[in-house]
């Protein structure tokens, strides 16, 4: 995915919001609102908590704009918000972290966003071996391509957690993958899909 | 063979989602119908400055407090100095002189000493203050 916005273009358009244009602010807001979609799908349990997770995120950064610091990214802002409504979510839709039997079942949002000859794709194995939390730090470093210090911003973690994080989940996402290929290749019995997906899990943050 | 980093860019660029537009225009639509924060320059735009600000008010709200609770008419609380020096030499008179650099444990007049040369600074420090904001408090 391209960037949403050339920098330049977001410069002028964070200055005119910043000089009270609404018009700018909602411009800026539109230029990034697919690639903050893609990456609530990524974490989202469901496509009606990423949509949910994405209005409450907008309307939120809309109302609070004049907490924006420039130092920042403003990607990195909106993300920082979008984990937030995430969380709020959760917390909401399972107070004791028990999922339902229906959203058990439902597809997962990841998913949809692949196309379906596609599912090699290092980020479902990502999703199925990782925590949230290493997921996160994970996606935002390289499907999003921010810095360390602004993952550890959106995050809200320390610099050296986010570099010990991501080192570990690609170490155990090598793991994952090189046991996932070796059980393709028929090491694994092919029929029993709960060996591979343990294979995957085992090594688990 | 990629290394772990390039197969997670290139993966991650195979991965496509985009808002419906059903969504987008309810999006657009409450957007526009929203008051937006704070889109015009603040008194105090920044942390600092309304910390500062806030830091400022709180000082003058504490001496304006403590001005009134000086006031040494019946009912009204008096500041610890001033009831250390007016009651004389007890346990709570020797932790507050204690608290004020004063040896806690010297002999009885000498703390008796103290407390005196304690109640007289107050008192002017309170004068002081009086004739400086009294007209300001009422008014005047």
């Amino acid at each position: 995915m391209k960037p949403i916005v050339d920098n330049s273009r977001e410069q002028i358009l964070l200055e005119s919001a910043r000089g009270g244009s609404q018009s700018a602010l909602i411009s800026l807001l539109q230029a990034h609102q697919d690639r903050l979609f893609r990456f609530l799908m990524s974490r989202a349990s469901s496509r009606a908590d990423a949509e949910d997770a994405l209005q409450e995120c907008l309307i939120n950064a809309y109302r609070y704009f004049d907490s924006y610091r420039p130092k920042w990214r403003f990607s990195t802002w909106l993300y920082r918000i979008a984990l937030r409504e995430l969380g709020k979510l959760s917390r909401e839709n399972h107070p004791h972290s028990q999922a339902s039997g229906s959203e058990q079942h439902a597809p997962d949002p990841l998913q949809m966003c692949i196309r379906d000859d596609d599912r090699q794709n290092l980020w479902l194995t990502a999703k199925a071996c990782l925590s949230e939390a290493a997921f996160t730090a994970l996606w935002l470093r390289y499907a999003e391509d921010l810095p360390v210090r602004d993952v550890a911003h959106a995050m809200g973690r320390p610099q050296t957690w986010v570099k010990v994080t991501v080192h570990r989940a690609k170490k155990r996402l090598i793991a994952a993958h090189r046991s996932q290929q070796a059980a393709d290749k028929g090491k694994v019995p092919a029929a029993d899909p709960d060996r591979a997906s343990s294979l995957k899990c085992e090594t688990a943050l | 063979m990629k290394s772990i980093d390039q197969q997670l860019q290139d993966d991650s660029r195979r991965i496509r989602a985009q808002v419906p537009p059903a969504l987008a225009n309810r999006l657009h639509n409450t957007l526009a119908s929203t008051e937006p924060g704070n889109l015009t320059p603040t008194l105090f735009p920044g942390r600092w400055p309304r910390v500062a600000a806030g830091l400022a008010l709180g000082i003058m709200a504490a001496v304006v407090i403590l001005m009134w609770g000086g006031r040494n008419e019946p009912g009204k609380s008096v500041p610890t100095v001033a009831v250390i020096a007016e009651t004389g030499s007890d346990a709570a008179a020797r932790v507050g002189l204690g608290f004020l650099g004063v040896d806690s444990q010297a002999p009885e007049a000498e703390l008796q000493v103290e407390l005196q040369r304690l109640a007289s600074d107050w008192q002017r420090i309170r004068s002081g203050v009086r004739k400086q904001f009294d007209p300001i408090l009422s008014g005047g």
